[in-house]
């Protein structure tokens, strides 16, 4: 059976080969699930825990427990915690607790404030307090830059240790000092003494949770002697606060380590609240509880995107598998016939399919590999780079999915032979003249699709404020939008089928009465055949739409996040710079009005050759606004510009209002007490052109500033970085949307009657490297920065974006790949089958140009109209659902409307494929057709 | 050379076989006069449905000299060729061959808009169905007909378009005895009624005394030649 069977493979070796590459790429797409799933999701931690190390300044993954060792309970033998036998153990304890070995385990100890005096008087020292620190494993982590580290020994009845440079200037401590202390042991006063100064050996050394330098009055001691001095005996002398670090290197927390860490957490604050000694506080847990927010997402999206490539292949390996037993089917009638049972047909087929399918795991495989690689280095849809790349690993459970896929395709390649493992030769030939219309076009199948999909489309755009707010509390992209959007798909694709026979229909009799023979016979060939050919234009349909659709959905997800993301900030680069302020003096009484100190401007001139534009901004989200006396606080957007300026540097997407943005600069300009308002403040208070309108705003200490009074010149719907519509925490902690207005005056109106106060630095610019360096030549203090190109770069770059990229790139590529394979085998196999009919139509005189023609006809019926309808229908689509996917992504009430943007460059990738692919099958089918000899042709018929 | 419709002198074909050169056609000469019947008779691989296809200009020869209709076809290409069949010749084949996504009528129509045939089409196709004795059976499709009517609408589209000549490859080949006595005397009324001339070939001994003209084939050599008119003559 194995000869018989590889023999079967070489004599179909092409359409064997088609479906090894569908199968290849089933089994790649499944295992590239959970290989690129945790990649990312490693990723996406990291990068979480990343961040918050640089918007907090700390280091991100600590576990720290901490609380004070009371005296008495300690001297009552009373157990403190069920983690420490004894407190005063080290916190290695701690550490078990966890899945993996922290870097540094640490104990800190630290007394309470003691009173000293030098033992020998010194001009300028007097009393002061002090507190007596350890801090275990210190010595490894100091360098003494003058004296000796302290003994762990008491030296002549006296306690050394060691203090920082901060003790030196705060307390004027040196090096030698005898300090007497109020602190009583055995009724006689410790001494301490000061042995050395130290530094921290290494300036970015993780063990140092609390600079030494922010310890303000601490002199460090040995920790064992530490223990000997608070802890004579059983008796503890003093109240010791405690502390007990994990720090753990944040880049190997793995995903899978998660439970463990949140296991032990609990574990710790089940034991604080148990003891009431001691507390616990983990600073990862926010990024954790991100993380988890943001890792269902990614694995939803994953899935959601995935599932509609994978049913695809399962389709196209059922039609190539379909395509060969229709062949075969004859041949497994003669076997029926000669006595050959059902099971053993079946089991030779399943046998063939086996093998396929194991050489395609062999391959796929490695390939889902790549796949996951590609992913990675995705910066936005067909756009891939080298240098953005994540970390893959081949993982046991990408094996099983890998696995579990190749025998899924074994299955589907084997259910078509069922169809035919019941009849024998003459039960075929009876089939054979049986042509029914199909089950689904009876039921209306197409119809039903296409009202379910209308429908979700419909309830998904009434439901778009309950969406909104699921994503924004961590909910996924909603399955029923895209599952909506893909039966749809199916169901135009449907709905072809049952138009492509009228419309051949009509053709025919409005063109053939007197049409040439070619056209006659070509269009009878659709009449009948387009049954035959359901499949491939479904195929053909599909594959085009969704390969539009998902070009469209990934082109439109980046390039509207930029441009929001642009609008936000609202030009390239924006900057506000540290202004030094009198609050201080306020706060002690010495001042009552603030005051700033504005830090040159004239700087900034030297910038303007480098970029294209720059103005000053002054902005205040929390402005008051409204009519007269009524004037509802923290509900606007103030801004204060330079118009000409302004309107060269702003960015304000075409369409978002209904005239250019100079057209609003121009009118403010003319008023220097004019203002533009937005059209919500407009319409809830019935205000317009020529109205007044009061704003009121509030300094940084919150005292009022004086109102301003100004008049309306015009009413935006947009304006670079407001937002109608924001989300405000209520006094009840619930998030809830209001509205938020805007009033734009003239800067120098605004400057006049608030005084100076910081503005924003608004660049415009191609190149924002060269304002870092600026700024660090200038050694300007940035407050703030807020760069779209970096964050343009970082959207590319963000896990949830790239698998959305990825995920769409690879499902076009994989469609055009199948689109084209599944069109040619189509077309040699229905070529090759139909030799005969060639034949005769030669022999009757037809010539090969005419043959060609006639094809040509069938093509154009058969492939480029269910290609111009596939390419409509993933427009049409793409305009109906990618705004409802697109939710998703920028979870927000934007005040922008959502640009659909299919890409031109991406049509004529689409429109190049389809013409090689047409052009290629052409020229299979034209040398199929001129080395067909007729005389050969009609013995064919006879065999 | 006017008599005789096709006249082909010492047709020579040679196939390349394994490297080798096999002659499935060893130097024939073969004259087919107007309006009758020729028949080539010969077992599987004699040769004579080589032969037949080189007469009916479907094969080129290679060697030796072809006419038809008194015209030296022997050095045409293709396109002319193509044109000879289109207009002058009709096919049938042992494999009914009809074209399966046409009905009958449409089947027979087909023949009329190949060639040049300048009547009205729908008239001789009705002509051509009531001949052969299938009016009723215009708009049935192939699979809808049996094998011997399919052959008889394979023989009304081969006349159609009123072609000088019918070449048919084993027509009775695939039919029982009475369906192929019914065929070969309906071949009989039609060089009666058009005056077209046929040439078939057929390994079966029953349908010899039919033919007018019967040459016997055996390894590409015509081995005997019985001119059964003259036999009938008086």
């Amino acid at each position: 059976m194995f000869r018989f069977i590889i023999q079967k493979i070489i004599n179909k070796k092409w359409l064997i080969f088609c479906l090894l590459i569908g199968s290849m790429l089933l089994i790649a797409i499944s295992c590239c699930n959970p290989m690129y799933t945790s990649a990312a999701l490693q990723k996406m931690l990291t990068d979480e825990l990343d961040s918050q190390m640089n918007k907090t300044g700390t280091y991100p993954a600590i576990a720290k427990l901490s609380g004070t060792i009371n005296k008495n309970q300690f001297s009552d033998n009373k157990k403190v915690s069920s983690i420490f036998t004894d407190p005063f153990s080290n916190a290695e304890t701690l550490a078990d607790l966890y899945p993996i070995k922290p870097m540094h385990t640490v104990t800190s100890f630290e007394s309470n404030e003691i009173n000293g005096s030098l033992s020998v008087n010194r001009a300028g020292v007097s009393t002061f307090k002090f507190k007596v620190n350890a801090l275990s494993s210190m010595k490894e982590h100091i360098n003494i830059i003058y004296g000796d580290y302290c003994s762990d020994k008491p030296v002549d009845g006296v306690y050394e240790c060691i203090i920082s440079e901060r003790i030196v200037t705060n307390l004027k401590l040196v090096t030698g000092d005898e300090i007497n202390s109020g602190f009583i042991v055995n009724g006689e006063p410790v001494v301490f003494r000061i042995s050395g100064i130290f530094r921290t050996a290494e300036s970015e050394d993780t063990y140092w949770i609390k600079d030494p330098l922010d310890y303000e009055n601490s002199l460090f001691m040995d920790m064992e002697l530490y223990k000997q001095l608070f802890v004579n005996g059983n008796k503890m002398q003093e109240n010791i606060k405690a502390k007990y670090y994990c720090v753990f290197d944040y880049q190997k927390i793995k995903t899978d380590m998660i439970n463990d860490f949140i296991i032990a957490d609990n574990k710790i604050r089940y034991d604080s609240n148990e003891y009431n000694v001691f507390e616990g506080s983990f600073n990862y847990e926010d990024s954790f509880k991100t993380y988890r927010k943001g890792s269902n997402k990614v694995t939803v999206t994953m899935w959601i995107f995935q599932t509609p490539v994978l049913i695809l292949l399962c389709v196209f390996i059922f039609m190539v598998s379909n395509q060969i037993i229709n062949i075969e089917q004859s041949e497994i009638a003669m076997l029926k016939s000669r006595g050959v049972s059902k099971g053993q047909l079946i089991l030779s087929y399943l046998f063939q399919s086996f093998l396929i399918s194991f050489a395609a795991l062999l391959i796929g495989y490695p390939l889902g590999f790549v796949f996951c690689k590609l992913f990675g280095s995705t910066r936005s849809f067909l756009e891939f780079s080298i240098l953005t790349t994540i970390d893959v690993h081949f993982t046991f459970k990408a094996l099983l999915y890998a696995i579990f896929a190749s025998a899924v395709s074994v299955l589907i390649m084997t259910v078509p032979v069922l169809k035919y493992a019941n009849f024998s030769i003459v039960e075929q030939k009876v089939n054979k003249k049986k042509k029914k219309t199909p089950l689904w076009q009876k039921m209306g199948l197409d119809i039903i699709l296409l009202v379910i999909s209308v429908y979700g489309l419909y309830s998904s755009n009434k439901n778009k404020a309950t969406i909104i707010k699921e994503i924004q509390e961590g909910g996924s992209l909603d399955p029923v939008i895209y599952f909506s959007s893909t039966v749809f798909l199916l169901a135009f694709a449907l709905l072809l089928l049952r138009i492509l026979p009228l419309l051949s229909g009509i053709s025919y009799r409005f063109i053939c009465k007197k049409c040439k023979p070619s056209t006659f016979a070509g269009f009878l060939q659709i009449n009948k055949n387009i049954k035959n050919q359901s499949f491939i234009i479904v195929f053909l349909v599909l594959t085009l739409a969704l390969g539009i659709f998902n070009a469209t959905a990934a082109r439109s997800i980046t390039s509207n996040e930029e441009i929001r993301n642009k609008y936000r900030v609202g030009t390239t680069f924006v900057m506000t710079e540290k202004w030094e302020d009198n609050s201080a003096a306020i706060r002690q009484g010495y001042a009552e009005k603030l005051e700033y100190i504005e830090p040159s401007f004239s700087k900034y001139t030297e910038l303007k050759g480098k970029t294209e534009m720059l103005t000053r901004v002054l902005r205040d989200e929390h402005a008051g606004m409204g009519v007269g006396t009524d004037v509802l606080e923290d509900s606007a957007t103030f801004m204060g510009i330079i118009t000409d300026e302004f309107g060269k540097t702003a960015y304000l997407p075409e369409d978002s209002t209904k005239f250019h943005i100079n057209y609003y600069l121009n009118a403010l300009a003319k008023n220097p007490n004019g203002v533009i308002i937005s059209r919500n403040f407009a319409q809830q208070k019935n205000v317009g052109v020529g109205d007044k309108v009061s704003i009121c705003r509030k300094d940084k200490l919150l005292n009022p500033l004086p109102t301003l009074l100004v008049e309306v010149v015009a009413i935006v719907d947009a304006w670079p970085t407001y937002e109608s519509k924001i989300y405000k925490k209520g006094s009840n902690g619930e998030i809830s949307v209001v509205d938020n207005y805007l009033c734009v005056v003239n800067f120098n109106s605004a400057y006049s009657l608030f005084d100076t106060e910081p503005y924003e630095i608004w660049v415009k610019t191609n190149n924002t490297a060269d304002i870092y360096d600026f700024i660090s030549d200038k050694k300007i203090k940035a407050s703030e920065i807020d760069d779209t190109v970096i964050q343009a770069e970082e959207i590319k770059e963000d896990p949830f974006f790239q698998i959305t990229s990825g995920m769409l790139t690879i499902t076009f590529i994989i469609v055009l790949i199948l689109s084209i394979i599944g069109f040619m085998i189509y077309w040699i196999t229905s070529i090759k089958s139909r030799e005969l009919i060639f034949g005769i139509y030669r022999a009757m005189g037809l010539s090969m140009r005419e043959i060609a023609n006639m094809l040509l006809i069938e093509h154009t019926f058969g492939s480029v109209l269910p290609i111009l309808f596939g390419i409509f229908t993933g427009v049409f689509s793409a305009r109906l659902f990618v705004p409802l996917i697109l939710l998703a992504y920028s979870p927000s009430y934007s005040t922008l409307k959502t640009v659909i943007i299919t890409s031109g460059l991406d049509m004529i990738r689409i429109g190049l494929c389809v013409i090689v692919m047409l052009i290629l099958c052409f020229m299979v089918i034209r040398h199929i057709l001129s080395t067909m000899k007729i005389a050969q042709a009609l013995k064919l018929g006879e065999d | 050379m006017d008599d005789f419709i096709i006249k082909a002198e010492n047709i020579k074909k040679v196939f390349k076989v394994a490297g080798e050169d096999f002659y499935a056609v060893k130097g024939i000469n073969i004259d087919v006069p107007k309006s009758s019947l020729t028949i080539l008779k010969g077992r599987s691989g004699s040769g004579k449905t080589t032969l037949l296809n080189i007469l009916g200009c479907l094969d080129k020869q290679t060697e030796g000299s072809l006419y038809v209709n008194g015209e030296n076809v022997t050095k045409y290409d293709m396109n002319k060729l193509e044109k000879i069949r289109r207009n002058q010749l009709g096919f049938i084949f042992q494999s009914v061959a009809l074209i399966p996504v046409m009905n009958a009528y449409q089947n027979i129509e087909f023949s009329l808009r190949i060639s040049d045939y300048k009547g009205d089409y729908a008239e001789r196709v009705n002509e051509c169905l009531e001949m052969v004795n299938l009016s009723k059976r215009a708009t049935h499709m192939p699979e809808e007909l049996s094998g011997g009517e399919q052959q008889r609408v394979a023989i009304a589209r081969a006349l159609a378009h009123k072609p000088t000549v019918i070449f048919a490859d084993e027509p009775t080949g695939e039919l029982d005895s009475y369906t192929s006595l019914k065929v070969i005397t309906l071949f009989k009324e039609i060089i009666r009624k058009e005056g077209i001339t046929i040439v078939m070939t057929t390994h079966d001994p029953k349908m010899m005394e039919y033919g007018d003209y019967v040459y016997e084939i055996l390894d590409g050599q015509i081995i005997s030649f019985t001119d059964n008119k003259k036999e009938v003559a008086p």
